[in-house]
């Protein structure tokens, strides 16, 4: 049996293989790698979980804003939807052997960032990938747990083979998947 | 009868004529089926994968009841609402309803079988609701006024031209995109207000978790997730078969649904929705007021379900997870599409089962001829579904009701028409290619235009008991002895024994083919003697006739464990005979005083092909034959119920042992005609169209077709033109003895 490649190594091949763009980063870069993928202009929101990223972001000359209804800001959280041209969003797991990311219910609004704007930023932690599905799955559902709504397996961006089996990305969901990997220090 | 067999071959003329359907089956079908084969790889056992699945399904089947309450119970608890639907028209009811109450003007819906079956459209737009499919493919389909005709591809009949015209008509664009990709930005952007707007979303469920009281949703789009968590009122319509009992399970599921179904490690999207949305509930500014609070129903359908579950005949049917992998193995499927061959909604051999589980016999009569039981989905299918059983036990129960027609009695009896044709083999090879006798056929229901089988004037049985060399005294002396491993495995200790089991067409029609194998034993140093079988039953079963054939088989169980006792392994020369003794007839006996008879799997265990038997031989060291050097190709045709037995690769591995020859697999389906499919006039024409895609593929090369059917010999003669042999035919040609 060939030695099998590291789980890292193994989790950006595939997950490029189903479409995803895939950056590695030091705990220290996240922001500066984050604002990179994104859009010159438009509205960045950001999960109520990793809040501070939108505050770093707003340094990097970012528009971003935290997926909450609040009365400080100065338009409604559906304006904001309406008009965002990302979503960045913490994972629960992610699965070497497909490329996959999950994304959970416990923080509010996850599921629409990973869903509504055209591209979706997901922040994976090294520690974070497993091998297999069967062995992610428990992980979602312990990481999940108590909390209502939806849990999302992610593996590439939308796509659709409807017309002529011929492969289009972007249906209804996000055109673009960048998963940023944070390494351990 | 015979007037829903003309209605039904002008509907198959119809679809082999048609240039845009023939187009976009053939690009779609060969993608999708390729897809499948090169997903199914991996560092996860897929073989094992499937027995869990096919176990599991059978327990949640098993405890569905108990399942079911479970799930209410989880459902309540997160404040949500489960609705038991008993009927089609109780779901729909139910809905439109909900949706009045609520005020709801707009529904986004995802792609949902279940929703098909129900009709749910229809009753939602009755009720003055606006339902706005989302699925790329169900929404052409929609904007089409068609029904969907694949489980996982809607529209899989329609090529991009067909779609730009569409839009170009129903959305009044002048100048619509060409491409794919500009179609589908399209549908987005029109699509993308519309779910904003939407009061209520209406999903499927591809599994439903009972412990907690979670659904799994699996697609590509995204439009799920956003008709699930977008709209304030979330409806999910799901079968009652559709509940698993724990979450642990889903791995298990979800490794072979999306590898079976699109031929993808796992979809873009699988979503585990447990009770209502954590999600603000967004205010896009619609036309109006929408409701403020979320909500959350799940209607669970019966429709026939729990009728089925108590149904072991049809029972396995409920263990369909819909990838539509049976559909992409399908010859006729590939050829007519899911409007010819489908129910109201569902298609193909599956789709004929849950027809006449959810609709009833009249409905299913339409179909399940077209199954041609060649066991090709049954490789295929992830919960092991024996697809063509199910269409068997069908056609069975038709008989029952309707009666059995001559055409059907007369193809029953391929034994009878052995000895009689046999007997009278001048004569009636003569008046069976008469034109009088074809005239005579017609009127059966028989396609005129076929050959029929000729006879030969000596049964191999009758050569074999002439040869003065045959040593049969000895075999009937030799006592019982002890059968704990095969013959092949103890040459070691003495020459192994044989037992050839005598198919009725070899027999009568073909001798050739056993003299050859009787030579290649022979020339091994393996001793050979015939089975006194009764015909395997084949011909009987394919015509839904099942008495007759559980008699021959009980004959079959007592000849060949009696052979077997004294020593012998039962070879077959026509995979069609060794499927009916390795794997139907467990299915045929199971209803009876021998379902749990040990020599059902005696039998199971020492029976074997003969290209599968000479490779064990070899595999073991005992295969010593001398073999001239041929520079001959061999152009080899893959048997369907060799195939499904796994045995797809014997063939060409045993012409591989000839020095010198090369050996060529095509990539085909079936060869279509498949018994007696072939001479029926209804599917003459698809039959034929079949076997033009095998023609093509097997006269694109020189050399020696290889065919170790019989019926697919007489199928690739007629279409080539060329002589088609046996592999132990080509194998005793090479001998040097």
């Amino acid at each position: 049996m060939t030695a099998r490649p590291p789980i890292l190594q193994r989790f950006i091949e595939a997950a490029r293989g189903v479409g995803a763009c895939v950056e590695t980063t030091s705990p220290a870069a996240l922001p500066e790698v984050v604002a990179g993928l994104l859009p010159a202009r438009g509205l960045v929101l950001v999960a109520p979980e990793i809040a501070d990223l939108a505050d770093s972001l707003s340094t990097r000359d970012v528009e971003a804003r935290v997926a909450l209804e609040s009365s400080q800001a100065h338009e409604s959280l559906s304006r904001a939807f309406r008009r965002a041209v990302a979503g960045v969003t913490p994972t629960l797991v992610a699965v070497a052997s497909s490329g996959t990311v999950a994304v959970g219910p416990s923080g509010r609004n996850g599921g629409l960032l990973a869903a509504l704007p055209p591209q979706h930023v997901a922040i994976v932690h090294e520690r974070d990938i497993r091998d297999s599905l069967a062995e992610a799955l428990p992980v979602v559902v312990e990481r999940s747990a108590g909390s209502e709504g939806e849990a999302v397996l992610i593996t590439g961006p939308s796509r659709t083979a409807d017309i002529e089996m011929m492969s289009v990305l972007g249906v209804h969901g996000p055109l673009r998947l960048d998963i940023v990997v944070v390494l351990e220090d | 009868m015979a007037r829903a067999g003309a209605d039904l071959a002008e509907r198959i003329q119809k679809a082999l004529d048609d240039p845009v359907l023939q187009k976009a089956m053939r690009n779609a079908m060969a993608t999708l089926y390729q897809r499948r084969t090169a997903a199914w790889s991996g560092d996860v056992d897929l073989e094992d994968l499937r027995a869990r699945a096919r176990a599991l399904k059978e327990e949640a089947i098993a405890r569905n009841d108990e399942l079911l309450d479970l799930l209410e119970e989880r459902v309540s608890e997160r404040s949500g609402h489960l609705y038991r639907a008993a009927t089609a028209a109780d779901a729909t009811a139910y809905i439109a309803d909900l949706a009045r109450a609520r005020g709801v003007r707009t529904v986004v819906k995802s792609k949902s079988m279940t929703s098909e079956e129900v009709h749910l459209n229809a009753a939602l737009e009755a009720a003055g609701v606006e339902v706005l499919e989302t699925d790329l493919g169900e929404r052409i389909i929609q904007l089409a006024g068609e029904r969907p005709s694949h489980l996982v591809v809607p529209a899989i009949h329609k090529t991009k031209e067909d779609v730009i015209r569409l839009f170009a008509e129903t959305m009044k664009i002048a100048d619509p995109p060409t491409e794919a990709e500009g179609l589908t930005r399209l549908v987005r952007e029109d699509l993308r207000a519309r779910f904003l707007e939407a009061e209520m979303g209406v999903t499927g469920a591809n599994f439903v978790v009972a412990e907690t009281g979670t659904l799994v949703l699996v697609e590509n789009e995204g439009n799920i997730r956003l008709t699930s968590q977008l709209p304030p009122i979330h409806v999910a319509l799901v079968g009652r078969e559709k509940i698993i009992p724990r979450l642990a399970d889903l791995a298990v599921y979800l490794e072979l649904l999306p590898r079976s179904g699109t031929g993808q490690l796992l979809t873009s999207y699988v979503s585990l929705i447990t009770g209502t949305p954590s999600t603000d509930l967004l205010d896009f500014g619609g036309a109006g007021e929408r409701p403020r609070e979320r909500e959350f129903h799940l209607v669970v359908l019966d429709n026939g379900r729990s009728a089925a579950a108590r149904d072991p005949e049809l029972r396995e049917a409920l263990y369909c997870i819909r990838c539509g992998a049976c559909l992409n193995a399908c010859a006729p499927y590939r050829l007519v599409g899911g409007h010819v061959y489908g129910g109201d909604p569902y298609p193909g051999g599956i789709g004929c089962a849950w027809t006449y589980l959810t609709q009833g016999a009249e409905e299913a009569k339409q179909t399940n001829g077209l199954c041609t039981t060649c066991a090709r989905c049954t490789e295929v299918c992830p919960t092991k579904v024996d697809i063509p059983w199910l269409n068997t036990v069908i056609k069975e129960r038709l008989n029952r009701k309707l009666g059995v027609g001559l055409r059907e009695r007369v193809f029953a009896r391929t034994d009878l028409l052995g000895r009689a044709g046999g007997a009278l083999a001048p004569v009636a090879n003569k008046v069976g290619g008469s034109a009088p006798a074809a005239r005579a056929l017609e009127r059966m229901g028989i396609d005129g235009g076929r050959q029929l089988p000729t006879y030969a004037r000596r049964s191999l049985e009758a050569w074999f008991s002439a040869r003065p060399e045959a040593d049969k005294a000895a075999i009937r002396a030799a006592g019982p002895t002890p059968t704990a491993t095969s013959s092949a495995e103890r040459t070691a200790a003495g020459a192994p024994r044989v037992a050839l089991f005598v198919d009725c067409f070899v027999n009568h029609n073909l001798p050739q083919v056993g003299q050859a194998a009787v030579r290649v034993f022979e020339a091994a140093g393996v001793q050979v003697v015939l089975a006194h079988n009764s015909c395997c039953g084949r011909p009987a079963v394919s015509q839904g006739i099942l008495g007759l054939p559980r008699g021959w088989a009980v004959t079959n169980l007592e000849e060949l464990a009696r052979l077997i006792g004294q020593g012998c392994d039962v070879v077959c020369l026509e995979p069609s005979c060794l499927s009916m003794l390795r794997e139907d007839y467990r299915r045929l006996l199971e209803a009876t005083d021998l379902a749990d008879d040990r020599r059902i799997d005696l039998i199971e265990e020492h029976s074997y092909d003969v290209s599968e038997y000479l490779l064990l031989m070899r595999s073991r060291g005992a295969l010593h034959l001398p073999l001239a050097h041929l520079d001959d190709t061999f152009v080899v045709h893959g048997h369907c119920h060799q195939k499904s037995l796994g045995l797809g690769s014997v063939p060409v591995d045993l012409l591989r042992l000839i020095p010198g020859a090369s050996v060529v697999e095509v990539e085909a389906l079936c060869c279509g005609l498949v018994g007696s499919f072939g001479y029926k006039k209804e599917y003459a024409a698809l039959s034929t169209a079949i076997g033009g895609q095998l023609f093509e593929k097997l006269t694109a090369h020189e050399g020696t077709i290889i065919a170790s059917g019989i019926s697919c010999r007489s199928q690739i003669q007629l279409g080539t033109g060329r002589p088609v042999l046996h592999p132990v035919e080509a194998l005793a040609a090479a001998l040097l003895v």
